[in-house]
């Protein structure tokens, strides 16, 4: 009996111990953090584009967020912005350049390794000095931003990739490396640090709305049209239209809840996370209409990409280059090297 | 060959591929510290609108370097976009200032934050938010006027004016009757009688110093009750 016990105690430890290392370390390749990487930065970019127009209305010397009020708003917050110690208009102009740079080189992906680190520095400054311009975007830009720092998501779609194959392709031909698609432990754990964090995001806003002590709109079936009633935000005026079909509304406000319950589940099993991956793209774009929250739902659609396998996205990008026998290791091995 | 044979061999492969022990270990480290403090700032920070428990508060205030860690991250947060809940914060908020003069012959300028037709919209959903923030502290005299404050001192340095008086005024919503009503004051989203004045205040120059002074209105101040979805279209 005894015996049984500590068995079966055994097996489990070790299946758990299996499972959590083929988890968060097998190695993975970075296709598909790549293209991440290329997007988030393209919104990150858009976004501190953005901020340029009102850069020293918010920031500047009689600015509508002066550092000592944002710091007794905020209390005892922690969080370092290199923009709080920046007041004349020259210095603000000069950090919001370079941050802008730092963002590009990010984007096309030059020195990624460095630029993460700071393109993420850069994007959480902006929000550290001013925590209440921040919304739901700018959460969910952090949250990938921060990840993105930890895997190579340089290795694919990027300068860097280039100025590697051209290295390569400048040496003898006997003296060249394999062919060689990377991987990366520390990719793998990147990449399920983000997909661990968006599933808490999305249990989080399924179960928020379900609080019915602050509001029985999502019970009740009419939240989106609250969202879309908000004329200062809608992109495009839906009430005139939806006012007759109220159980458009009705359905709309059910299918999102449904959907957000259902998400986190469901995007862990392989068969229907193709499945919950479009149904996500349509309801983010519908969330778009409702809120007018389009930076949110873009990242959001963005940060789902991390489910697609590098695998899929290979096929779906590069169908011809896919078909051509690849190297799944960094390393060459000898027989790599003989081959050569 | 057996099942459990084929099972450990191919365990075995997979262990192959992986990185050494040590950086295990230390990786499983630090990714259990990371999880446990997202699900302690996600929990911690359950409950919308809501203010912290004094449990809450305690514990959290033992715990403060994962806080401080999730701060530093930009993750110390419930993650609870919610989108709305019909409440009356959930309405957009604008700042609507008349910046006058001494001189009793100038009329005063109207300035609106943000402007009308603001584009690109995360340029207007910032401001939108610093409304939001003021809306949101109204009755909480220890930061209700820092950015009206700022936001004085900002109109009447860039326009040169000496005196202003700020509105934060919140834009109650249209239920499908109004948006259906022949009647052009209900069917108006910008109709006067859908603004609510949530937070009034006066500012003056005083020595090149902005002074505020929150007026106290006549009729109940604060975000007013949201109108019921089925309500009957709204009379002038």
């Amino acid at each position: 009996m005894l015996d049984a016990i500590r068995n079966y105690f055994a097996e489990l430890t070790e299946r758990f111990g299996n499972g959590w290392n083929r988890f968060w370390f097998a190695p993975r390749d970075a296709l598909t953090l790549s293209l991440v990487r290329v997007l988030t930065g393209l919104i990150a970019l858009y976004s501190h584009a953005t901020l340029s127009f009102d850069l020293l209305r918010f920031f500047g010397p009689h600015g509508l967020t002066p550092v000592d009020a944002v710091q007794s708003w905020i209390g005892n917050r922690y969080g370092f912005s290199y923009l709080n110690h920046l007041h004349e208009p020259s210095e603000l102009w000069a950090a919001h350049f370079v941050g802008f740079v730092i963002l590009l080189l990010f984007t096309v992906g030059l020195w990624t390794r460095v630029t993460s680190v700071l393109a993420t520095l850069v994007v959480l400054s902006t929000i550290h000095r001013a925590p209440m311009l921040a919304g739901e975007f700018e959460s969910v830009l952090a949250m990938v931003m921060v990840y993105l720092c930890i895997g190579a998501s340089g290795d694919y779609l990027s300068v860097d990739y280039w100025l590697r194959r051209r290295r390569q392709l400048q040496r003898p031909l006997y003296d060249r490396e394999p062919r060689i698609r990377p991987s990366c432990p520390l990719t793998t754990i990147s990449t399920r640090l983000i997909q661990v964090h968006l599933t808490v995001v999305y249990v989080s806003m399924g179960i928020s709305k379900l609080d019915g002590s602050l509001g029985d709109v999502w019970w009740g079936g009419t939240a989106i049209w609250w969202m879309l009633a908000r004329p200062e935000r809608r992109i495009v005026d839906l009430t005139g239209w939806l006012h007759n079909h109220i159980y458009i509304i009705n359905v709309w406000t059910h299918a999102t809840v449904l959907f957000e319950l259902s998400f986190p589940l469901l995007v862990w099993n392989r068969l229907a996370r193709p499945l919950m991956l479009v149904v996500a793209t349509v309801m983010w774009i519908l969330e778009i209409i409702a809120s007018g929250l389009a930076m949110f739902g873009l990242t959001m659609i963005v940060a789902n990409l991390v489910f697609v396998s590098p695998e899929t996205l290979r096929s779906l990008l590069f169908a011809r280059s896919a078909a051509e026998p690849v190297q799944a290791r960094t390393e060459p091995t000898p027989q790599m090297a003989e081959t050569t | 060959m057996s099942m459990d044979s084929a099972a450990k061999e191919a365990a075995s492969d997979n262990t192959a591929q992986l990185p050494s022990n040590s950086f295990r270990t230390v990786a499983s480290f630090l990714l259990f510290v990371h999880l446990f403090a997202l699900g302690f700032v996600v929990s911690s920070n359950w409950g919308p609108q809501s203010e912290p428990s004094q449990l809450r508060r305690d514990v959290r205030g033992k715990l403060w370097p994962l806080t401080a860690y999730m701060q530093i991250l930009h993750m110390d947060s419930g993650y609870n976009f919610y989108g709305t809940y019909g409440g009356v914060l959930d309405v957009d908020h604008i700042l609507f200032a008349e910046l006058s003069s001494e001189s009793p012959d100038v009329p005063p300028e109207e300035v609106r934050l943000p402007e009308a037709g603001m584009r690109p919209g995360l340029r207007r959903r910032r401001y939108q938010r610093l409304n939001l923030a003021v809306a949101s502290q109204v009755e909480n005299q220890a930061v209700e006027s820092l950015f009206p404050r700022a936001a004085a001192d900002y109109l009447l340095w860039k326009t040169g004016e000496s005196e202003a008086i700020l509105r934060y005024r919140s834009l109650l919503l249209q239920p499908p009757a109004d948006v259906g009503s022949s009647d052009m004051v209900a069917a108006n989203p910008y109709d006067e009688a859908k603004f609510r004045t949530v937070y009034e205040a006066r500012a003056w120059l005083d020595d090149g110093k902005v002074q505020l002074l929150k007026t106290t209105l006549a009729e109940p101040t604060g975000p007013a009750a949201p109108p019921s979805f089925n309500a009957p279209p709204s009379t002038p």
